[in-house]
This record gives structure tokens, C-alpha cells and sequence, in this order.
């Protein structure tokens, strides 16, 4: 066996310790760790990362934690806190809680990132769903070795964000007059933010939103054959004409994308259990 | 000379003394150059010392000596990538091997994917330039972080960086006329190499499109890169196996991509045949 499927299965173990017995969860949630849960989904149980050995403790970057809950009639698993590359992470630890996740039994995984916008008809605030990923991030957890159990070596990225996932969130927003913005998200490293002229050229290269995150998440689910699903939190705007006129201090920008972060969240919470009972 | 070459480059010597004009690499698929070869050694990766060894399936790792069109030479079956975790400097260790053994010319074939609407599943195209989307390059003269998936040390200086043209021109020349009087059809176009193993998503296909790339494969570069460095005349075959169309995108299953590099086959190995002879 493998390394990293000896690490995968030491976390299911210990996770399968604590899960409630009755919980057969097959839908999971991922969030950063800030995300507030709307008060309709209810917490049954949680382990803190740093209590789950061996790849979810060492990084010393998350303090996260795994929740067992409900959502409607939905037993749920939701991962609030992931590991991102620019803490140093290195793509098969950000990849870890997704194989775990699989072993557990997750067959569907709904994503939550907190993008910027390249297209200019969306506006901060507002959500994102994606429906297809560039990834420039120059690195992704599937090269080196392949655990042929895991998934195959080169997976298929053709419904890398499934669509049938795709159609029943969209319709969630339709059905509750919610607008939403159709993505493609673009996968950087980050964490600096981006200049005037990286914003053109990501824009040229045909992406409407950006974010640190979700690149490396998808694509291990696509490796462990999970359906993936992608919602963004706009925060801030990435105009490059804009920019050049922009006089906010940095204290500003980032108060405003808290702001725009907390509303974005506050819209998307109103209808999350709705979606997660849809999937 | 690296020491490490010298033993790799020892081990052979005992076991042939073939002088070698030309080194061909193949790639995916396309090893059936080698029935035409008049071998008078052949000898495994796995008893060189040093010399890296193929994870991949579809890749033998052998080194071929023998005779083909008359001329000696020597192909190597099976060649490393960088999504299998190999560094840069690993990738093009039997680059070295080469042209300790005497190689003046390198011919490299590969497997890839098409991105420009002309082409076509089991078109021939000859490499004119490429994309190095790897984010590492051989010439990074000391392995950096992430296991040599990273920015490392200080680059060498050699005439591969100030090169302008890695793909040789009089023979690109040579082996249109030779396409030509053979009545093979070819084309010529933009190689731009991505780390892979996953394929590459809808939106990175029009990407890939925007840069103005033609086709889209996972190897070659490093090869390329090492042999100008070297002063070794590189000439680039690539065979369109799957078709990268954003609009039209299939799954794509390794059964297929093989199955197109066997209908090219016999032209490839025509072409070779003849251009070798040329030489």
C-alpha cells in the first residue's frame, strides 16, 4: 500500500471513531473556516483537524474543523477550514481531506471559495457558480507516484464540474430569484494580489473569477471519481482599467471585501440547505 | 562530465561499443519505429545505474542500438515525465546519455492533443516552436522546492538560453521536402507542453487556444530544451491522438489515443525512415 493511502485510511479511522453512528452522509460541504453556517444546518458533532492524525494536523496554517450535521433531510459533512498552497501546504496535503472524504463515503462535494471577478458584468457580493476551471498554479496533487486505487492516472477533466450538479444548484437560484453568474474560475497561488496587468491577461485567457483554492480540490475529486460542485463569494472587483484609478488604502480594500464577503455569505445561506438538499 | 553520467555512460559502453549518429525518442504509442531497426543491442533502464526508470504503462524503457536507413542510432523507448514526479534534471538524464554517445541529431516523437481546428485525430505535425507550461525547465541548475517542482538556484548559462530556435530549421526543411516527395501529409505548429496527468479542462483547451498553440501534449520540452543546450540539432514529431475542442470535448480514454497513434504510425515511421536517411 502506498504512503498516502496509509495516511488517508489513519484519518478515516480515527474520523469513523467519532462520527455518530446514525449518520450515513454522502453529501460534503467545504468552507474556509470564517464561513458562518446558516442556523438551519444542524451540528451534531466535531472533530478539530489538529485531532485527526497524520496530514490534517501538521499544518500548523488551519485550525480548522470537521462537522457531522443535517441539513433538511441531508446528513452532511462539512470541512470548515482547508488547506491552501500559499501557506506552504503542499498539493498532496491539500488534497488528503478529499480522499478522506471519499473513504467516509462522500459522493458529492459542494465547494466555497472566496473568488475576485475578472468579468465585468458581475459585481461584488454577488455568487458565482462554476462551471469549468484554468489551472495556473503550476503545480497539482496528482504528479508523482499514482495509487491506482485512489483513481486512474490521467483522469478525464471533460465534467470536471459536473454538470447535472451544475443544473439542479442553478435552478435552486432560479427557482428563490437569486442572480447568479456562470465561471470560469481561474486557479493562481496567491496570496499576493493581482497587478493591472495579470488582471488583463487572465481575463484574456477567457476567466471570469479567481481564487487560491479550489483548483487542487477539484481535481482530486476528479481523480477520486466524487462529482464536485463550485460556489464562488465575490469579494473584490479585478478591472484592470479600474485599477489604475482606484485611491482606496489597503485597510479600505480589505474592510470592503469583508463586507462584500459577509453579504455574499449572508445571500448564499438563505438557500444553501435548499441546495444541499437538491444535490 | 557529472559523474553520474560517466557511470550511466560506462555501463553502456560495456555493453556495446555502437557508435551512435542519431537518438530518436518515442513516445507514447508510437514505439513501432523499433521493428524497423536492425538492433544490435538493446539494453533495460532498470541495469544502467542512475538512469531513471518509466512508471507509465504504455512506456517500455528500453535503449535500442542498431541500424535504421543505413545510419547508426539509437532510440529510446519509453521516456520520463514530469507528472511522475520526476525532476527536470532527471527528465533529461538520457539527453546526457546521448550525447556522451556521439548524437548529433535527435529526433522526438510524441502523443498529443489538437487545439488548432485544422487538425485532426492521426495528423502528423511537425514542432516549429512550443509553450513550456511546465513552470520548471531543465536549465534551472539546482533543484528547488516541492522536490524540484519549484524555483530553484541559479540558471546556467548556456546557448540554450539565448537560443531562438530550438527546432531545427534545415531540418524541419528536409523533412517537408521528404513529406512531400513521400506523399505524406503534414503539418506544422505551436507544441505547448502542460504538467499534467489530468487532461486539460474545456476552459483550458481555449486557453491554450488564445495563446496560439496547436497542439498540447505533457513531454518533449525538457528534451529539447537539454539537447540545444547541448548542441545537439533537434527535430520534433508530434502525432494529434486526441482533438481538444471546447465545443466538442469527449472523454478521452487512453484506448482511443492509442488506437489514433496505430493509424499514424506507418507514416511516422516512413518519414523517420527516410528523413534519417537524408541526414
Amino acid at each position: 500500500m502506498t504512503e498516502q493511502r496509509k495516511k488517508i485510511l489513519e484519518s478515516v479511522k480515527e474520523i469513523r471513531k467519532r462520527i455518530p453512528v446514525k449518520l450515513k452522509p454522502k453529501v460534503a460541504l467545504i468552507t474556509e473556516e470564517h464561513y458562518t453556517l446558516p442556523y438551519n444546518v444542524s451540528v451534531l458533532g466535531k472533530i478539530d483537524f489538529a485531532d485527526i492524525p497524520p496530514a490534517f494536523e501538521k499544518n500548523g496554517a488551519t485550525t480548522g474543523k470537521l462537522y457531522f450535521g443535517r441539513a433538511g433531510n441531508r446528513d452532511i459533512l462539512i470541512l470548515k477550514g482547508r488547506f491552501h498552497y500559499y501557506e506552504g501546504v503542499s498539493m498532496r496535503d491539500i488534497a488528503h481531506p478529499v480522499y478522506v472524504l471519499k473513504y467516509l463515503g462522500i459522493e458529492k462535494i459542494l465547494a466555497i471559495d472566496e473568488v475576485a471577478h475578472l468579468n465585468p458584468r458581475f459585481e461584488q457580493g454577488e455568487l458565482t457558480l462554476i462551471y469549468d476551471h484554468i489551472n495556473l498554479m503550476g503545480n497539482n496533487p496528482l504528479i508523482g507516484e499514482n495509487d491506482e486505487e485512489l483513481g486512474i492516472r490521467f483522469p478525464d477533466m471533460s465534467n470536471a464540474y459536473d454538470k447535472k450538479l451544475y443544473g439542479k444548484i442553478y435552478k435552486v437560484f432560479q427557482d428563490n430569484k437569486v442572480k447568479i453568474n456562470e465561471s470560469v474560475y481561474l486557479g493562481i497561488i496567491g496570496p499576493e494580489s493581482e497587478t493591472e496587468a495579470e488582471a488583463r491577461f487572465y481575463r484574456d485567457i477567457g476567466a471570469d473569477a479567481l481564487g487560491y483554492s479550489l483548483a487542487p480540490e477539484d481535481i482530486t475529486a476528479v481523480h477520486a471519481r466524487i462529482k464536485f460542485a463550485a460556489i464562488g463569494l465575490i469579494t473584490r472587483e479585478l478591472s484592470a482599467d479600474k485599477m489604475l484609478e482606484d485611491k482606496r488604502s489597503e485597510e479600505e480594500k480589505i474592510k470592503e471585501s469583508v463586507s462584500n464577503r459577509k453579504f455574499a455569505q449572508g445571500e448564499l445561506n438563505k438557500i444553501l440547505v435548499q441546495i444541499i438538499k437538491s444535490l | 562530465m557529472k559523474t553520474q553520467y560517466k557511470t550511466a555512460f560506462d555501463y553502456i559502453r560495456s555493453k556495446t561499443r555502437e557508435k551512435c549518429e542519431v537518438g530518436i525518442i518515442l513516445g507514447t504509442g508510437l514505439g513501432g519505429l523499433v521493428k524497423h531497426i536492425t538492433k544490435s543491442c538493446s539494453i533495460d533502464y532498470k541495469d544502467i545505474p542512475n538512469f531513471p526508470v518509466s512508471t507509465v504503462e504504455s512506456h517500455t524503457g528500453t535503449l535500442i542500438f542498431g541500424k535504421l536507413s543505413g545510419r547508426n542510432i539509437v532510440a529510446m523507448q519509453g521516456r520520463f515525465h514530469y507528472y511522475e514526479g520526476y525532476s527536470h534534471d532527471r527528465i533529461v538524464f538520457p539527453v546526457h546519455i546521448l550525447k556522451l554517445l556521439g548524437v548529433k541529431y535527435i529526433i522526438v516523437s510524441n502523443a498529443c492533443g489538437a487545439i488548432n481546428p485544422k487538425l485532426r485525430k492521426t495528423d502528423l505535425v511537425i514542432m516549429s516552436s512550443h509553450i513550456n507550461l511546465h513552470f520548471s525547465s531543465p536549465l534551472i541548475s539546482s533543484a528547488g522546492m516541492n522536490g524540484g517542482h519549484g524555483p530553484g538556484g541559479i540558471s546556467k548559462s548556456t546557448s540554450a538560453k539565448k537560443a531562438q530556435y530550438f527546432y531545427d530549421k534545415d531540418l524541419i526543411e528536409l523533412a517537408e521536402q521528404t513529406a512531400l516527395e513521400n506523399k505524406i501529409d503534414i503539418k506544422k505548429g505551436t507544441y505547448a507542453s502542460v504538467q499534467g496527468p489530468n487532461l486539460e479542462t474545456k476552459a483550458e483547451y481555449s486557453m491554450l487556444k488564445v495563446l496560439a498553440a496547436d497542439v498540447v501534449g505533457m513531454s518533449t520540452i525538457p528534451e529539447v530544451l537539454t539537447a540545444k543546450e547541448l548542441g545537439i540539432k533537434t527535430f520534433g514529431l508530434s502525432i494529434v491522438t486526441d482533438e481538444g475542442f471546447p465545443d466538442t470535448l469527449k472523454v478521452a480514454e487512453l484506448k482511443h489515443i492509442l488506437e489514433s497513434a496505430a493509424i499514424a504510425e506507418p507514416n511516422m515511421v516512413l518519414l523517420i525512415k527516410k528523413l534519417v536517411s537524408k541526414l
